[in-house]
């Protein structure tokens, strides 16, 4: 009786997003079938209205992105043509696509040539991995409205190569361990140097004993696993240090563009 | 915005084939929970929407449920048929010997895609099969012949000499090299520091551990082997047969 009670409380409470969700489906479906029975010119207005529709239901980026790829920008009239090509590219940047956030933000800049600083912004972090000329060419424009965004800019281009990583490698191999006390893993660099230092007395103890064919097995065995281990292991520990300076430039650079963004956000446009 | 019960009374195929081409999963979905038709129907549109979105083992369950509406589809029997080739084992059984039964094998394309399947479950020495297939068939049929208690024998006998027994000469030298080194380091440790010290006891255990792993490891490669062939030849007669019988799901 309890088990039923408490089945009905959960269905009680939960009914909304369940039906929600069956609701939010059926609208979806409502939309492609208008798609798929309009006749050519409406068609991608319904899709923009599909897209609304997913954008003000807070669906999953990556359908939303999806269905921004089905539309063809070129058949909308200007108006609306501007404000999708906006949100097309505002939401594929927010999904992580960058190629094709900066695509449509060309197009978009290449109908509007837009001077404001949220639509410079929008280029400027689109086109870092794509187009030098252009990220520059926006960087200039940006630091003339806002010298926050110098900051931002030094951070992301940053060197972050921690200095020294070749002599590292190469102590490890003259002095095995060394490489990795210099990195600073005491407790791993003293371990290695123990290690191949007991190697090396082995080695010698069978050499010494005529033990020949033990002294080639043992020493190559434990020279693989202590010596190149070892020589393994600076350069892991290495690339460990690198992928910690890497995340704090990152929180940094988040910080910064989190700022930025309050200052100047970006923000969908209404299309409809 | 919509209601749900002024939706679909009957299936759109065209429309369906529309939404599978746009991939819009949660649309297809939707359309099928709010259809109004035959769980025959129904089952039929599942098994696609399984197919193409979801799993192999719900795409099994509906299918099995749709036989008589996919015997109408022959293509489609194609097109699944070609998916399963080179499949999980139990999921490929169940659509070549459950589902793609005698009634449902209505043409030669059907019938040929069933004994090339089947051939790894029921192997034949000679069968015709098309050339491209022939060879990685042979390897299969050779493979299917290996006992793996055999080769465990011979390598506990000679080690490696199971490896041979599969054809790697490669695997049997460095086999034979590891044991044989192992072997004549325990000798060697006995021989210097007698067999009660440290250093030949521990030369011992190594030489011991590896002649079981060959031994083993013989036994199981035969059991490896067979299961690489078979799969060698599913995978190319997969690839054979998608450029050989076009097909599509809708």
């Amino acid at each position: 009786m309890l088990q039923r009670i408490t089945l009905i409380l959960i269905l009680h409470l939960c009914i909304n997003q369940v039906f929600g969700q069956q609701q939010y489906a059926v609208n979806l479906l409502g939309f492609e079938d208008r798609i798929f029975r309009a006749n050519n010119d409406a068609v991608d207005l319904i899709k923009l209205e599909k897209i609304n529709y997913m954008i003000n239901a807070d669906s999953i980026k990556g359908q939303i992105v999806s269905e921004l790829k089905r539309v063809n920008y070129s058949s909308l009239p200007d108006s609306l043509q501007v404000n999708a090509l906006w949100n097309a590219s505002l939401i594929a940047y927010l999904n992580k696509e960058i190629d094709l956030s900066f695509l449509y933000w060309s197009k978009y800049n290449t109908l509007t040539n837009d001077t404001s600083t949220q639509s410079i912004l929008l280029g400027y972090l689109t086109s870092e991995n794509l187009n030098k000329t252009v990220n520059r060419s926006l960087y200039a424009k940006l630091i003339s409205c806002d010298s926050q965004f110098v900051q931002f800019d030094n951070e992301l281009h940053k060197s972050i190569e921690l200095k020294g990583n070749t002599f590292k490698k190469v102590s490890s191999l003259l002095l095995p361990g060394s490489g990795l006390l210099i990195n600073g893993n005491i407790g791993k660099g003293l371990l290695s140097m123990g290690l191949n230092t007991g190697t090396f007395f082995f080695v010698r103890f069978l050499i010494s004993n005529n033990a020949w064919v033990n002294s080639v097995l043992w020493g190559s065995n434990l020279i693989g696993k202590f010596y190149l281990g070892g020589y393994r292991l600076t350069t892991k520990e290495i690339d460990n240090k690198q992928g910690r300076k890497q995340k704090m430039r990152a929180e940094t650079s988040a910080h910064l563009l989190t700022s930025i963004l309050d200052k100047y956000p970006l923000s969908l446009r209404l299309v409809y | 915005m919509f209601s749900i019960q002024s939706l679909f009374s009957q299936i759109d195929n065209a429309f369906l084939k529309h939404l599978s081409d746009n991939n819009l999963k949660i649309e297809y979905l939707s359309y099928l929970q709010n259809a109004a038709s035959s769980n025959d129907t129904l089952d039929f549109y599942y098994s696609k929407y399984h197919f193409q979105f979801g799993d192999d083992s719900s795409f099994l369950v509906h299918a099995a449920r749709a036989k008589s509406l996919l015997k109408r589809d022959t293509s489609l029997l194609i097109h699944y048929s070609k998916h399963f080739l080179n499949k999980e084992i139990h999921q490929s059984n169940e659509w070549f010997n459950s589902i793609l039964d005698t009634s449902l094998r209505v043409n030669d394309q059907l019938k040929q895609l069933h004994l090339v399947y089947n051939l790894t479950q029921y192997p034949l020495e000679t069968v015709e099969l098309p050339l491209q297939l022939q060879k990685d068939y042979q390897l299969y049929y050779r493979a299917t012949k290996k006992k793996p208690i055999v080769a465990g024998l011979f390598s506990a006998i000679i080690p490696g000499t199971g490896l041979l027994y599969l054809n790697k000469p490669r695997a049997f030298a460095s086999n034979l090299a590891i044991v044989g080194g192992f072997g004549y380091q325990t000798y060697e440790s006995s021989r210097i520091f007698g067999w009660q010290h440290p250093l030949t006891i521990i030369n011992a255990a190594f030489f011991s551990g590896f002649y079981l792993v060959n031994v083993i490891g013989s036994y199981l490669e035969v059991k490896k082997n067979l299961r690489e062939r078979q799969k060698q030849y599913l995978i190319h007669a997969s690839t054979y047969y998608a450029d050989t019988y076009p097909s599509s799901l809708y």
